[in-house]
């Protein structure tokens, strides 16, 4: 009796499925210094994300790590990083014409859609404005969907601007304010947290969303002044950062509550936030 | 369909498979239960409560290559052979099923555990009696409507087999020696834990309750209980070069939502640091956040985790006192 041909036709291997594990390579076309320790790498991509998904980004030998996207176009992805780690490290190494090892987009990103005819405030602390300059970026770009925009950028100092060639233009179509921690020399503009900034400015909670990206310790304290403002938590979006190994729901690490930060946000409406607790 | 077998006639089954080569059953080695691959039928162990680690390692390994990588290419092998299991017990089927929902979703299918999952024959063989921290009842996963190839119940002098998929239909018709029957397979099970779902349902308004502190305080953080549990399937992904630094392999290693550096981000802050919020992480997934996700509980009702606590820390007890 040959049981095992019994088998036969129904033994296969599925070579054709998409594989969620394996990176492509992506070619690097522009390495631009930021500060002195955040690069910002432009790889040639056709993926088009939308504003606020993430990339697994891969260094061979050492691993992947989760970054977000910094640019809205349909032919490359800016992908700023800080060196504080053995791979973000040896990411600041990489020179145009080098390849990356990349997967994605993943996450939900802002509900763009959502939020059409509002106007937006959108609050970036430190690294926290690469993502938030992809919703700049989409509203650039699809301006008429949108009201008033006031962003509000705060950094620690001058020397840790992100993204200062886009300044002008900025300026140029929306108001555009901007904090540093503590006093420089040279600078003139506003010094203080950016909460303070945004109070100062009063503007009213009507017809408003607020994008809020930034430290865990900013997104406290911002959002304690934007209900101070008369803000409520539903108008209030922000971006997580968990723990992430795979990106696409499957490992656990950034599990919090029922949600998976990779798969279910990171964007997540305040209001949805603030119950989630570990 | 349903057939009465004779003892004698499934061995002379197992037999034939074992020589195929490709049987994986359970074996007693140093008194301990595990599934092995099978050259001899002789080795099969009929008399147990269930084995000591479940079938999780063959559909989930412990350490899997992802793909293989040089300087200017990435190279996925993906082959898995055929295999036959005999002999699963009905809850760790279920648990296969559970895992399913989780890394078999639509559009995101985690292509290694599909391919290990379509190339096996699941053979599942019912207890004849429970273990002492079996709550299989309770969670309903004491038998099976769905996810085997054959499923075997235990008569003392025959079997009765059940059939549950086309495969599993061709298999039983070369059996000589059989006959259909409308009889239902005798249900042994007693003496069970018991956990009822109103219980199950007091956890939604436990979150912030002091049992948690209470009863994780004797808790070593081991990871005993995510590494036997068969449907703790968390992983991390890393990377293991090979010397010259240009070539080698990405990997994936079983992960604890149990340990300190589970939550861990760039820049040192770890988010679940205290044991007591881990300890319940784990408690309120399987039986919370999965049934909001996946419409049921992560648990299967083994009891592993509480027979292979080093601190003694029963599960069932815990939810029982909320």
């Amino acid at each position: 009796m040959p049981i095992v041909n019994l088998w036969g036709k129904n033994f296969e291997i599925d070579k054709k499925m998409k594989n969620i594990y394996k990176p492509e390579l992506a070619s690097v076309t522009k390495v631009i210094e930021e500060t002195e320790d955040i690069k910002t790498i432009r790889i040639k991509h056709d993926s088009n994300p939308k504003p606020g998904q993430f990339y697994e980004v891969s260094v061979m030998g050492i691993g992947e790590a989760p970054f977000g996207s910094a640019s809205y176009s349909s032919e490359y992805v800016d992908l700023t990083i800080r060196a504080v780690g053995n791979l973000t490290n040896k990411l600041m190494n990489v020179k145009q014409g080098e390849n990356l090892a990349v997967r994605g987009p993943y996450g939900n990103g802002f509900p763009m859609e959502k939020f059409k005819g509002k106007d937006i405030v959108i609050i970036g602390g430190g690294t926290g404005v690469a993502p938030v300059r992809t919703v700049i970026e989409y509203i650039e770009i699809n301006r008429e969907d949108y009201g008033e925009v006031d962003l509000f950028f705060g950094f620690r100092s001058p020397e840790e601007f992100l993204f200062k060639y886009d300044f002008d233009k900025w300026k140029e179509i929306f108001k555009f304010n901007i904090t540093i921690d503590k006093p420089y020399e040279g600078w003139e503009g506003n010094v203080g947290f950016l909460n303070a900034l945004l109070e100062k400015s009063e503007i009213s909670p009507e017809n408003k969303i607020v994008i809020l990206v930034g430290p865990p310790i900013m997104i406290k304290v911002t959002v304690e002044s934007l209900e101070k403002m008369g803000f409520s938590d539903d108008q209030i979006y922000v971006s997580l950062e968990r723990m992430m190994q795979c990106g696409v729901g499957k490992c656990g690490h950034c599990m919090v509550g029922d949600k998976y930060v990779c798969k279910d946000g990171p964007v997540f409406c305040y209001e949805t936030v603030k119950g989630m607790v570990d | 369909m349903k057939y009465t077998v004779s003892k004698n006639e499934v061995k002379n089954f197992l037999d034939k498979l074992s020589a195929s080569g490709n049987l994986i059953a359970p074996v007693r080695e140093n008194s301990l239960v595990k599934f092995k691959k099978i050259a001899n039928p002789d080795e099969i162990e009929f008399d147990y409560i269930n084995s000591k680690y479940s079938i999780k390692k063959y559909f989930l390994l412990d350490k899997e290559v992802l793909f293989e990588y040089d300087k200017d290419s990435i190279k996925e092998n993906i082959e898995e052979k055929q295999r036959i299991f005999f002999g699963i017990r009905p809850c760790d089927v279920h648990s296969l099923l559970v895992m399913d929902k989780l890394l078999l979703e639509e559009g995101m299918e985690d292509i290694y555990y599909k391919n290990k999952r379509k190339n096996s024959l699941i053979f599942a063989l019912k207890c004849s009696k429970s273990g002492e921290n079996c709550f299989c009842r309770s969670l309903g996963t004491d038998d099976l409507k769905e996810g085997y190839d054959l499923l075997f119940y235990d008569e003392g002098n025959y079997y009765i087999v059940k059939t549950g998929s086309e495969k599993g239909d061709n298999f039983i018709s070369k059996l000589e020696e059989k006959q259909e029957t409308e009889d239902e397979p005798s249900d042994p099970l007693e003496n069970q834990k018991k956990l009822s779902q109103d219980q199950i349902e007091k956890l939604r308004e436990s979150f912030n309750s002091d049992i948690w502190k209470k009863e994780s305080a004797i808790c070593f953080s081991c990871a005993g209980c995510t590494t036997t549990c068969p449907t703790c399937g968390c992983f991390d992904v890393k990377d293991d070069p090979d010397l010259d630094f240009e070539s080698g392999k990405r990997i994936r290693l079983d992960a604890s939502c149990q340990l300190k550096n589970y939550t861990g981000v760039a820049g040192g802050h770890v988010f679940r640091d205290e044991r007591s919020k881990r300890f319940k992480h784990r408690i309120y997934h399987k039986f919370k956040y999965f049934v909001d996700q996946y419409g049921s509980e992560m648990c299967i009702g083994c009891g592993r985790c509480i027979t292979n606590c080093p601190a003694n820390i029963d599960m069932v007890k815990i939810l029982n006192k909320l």
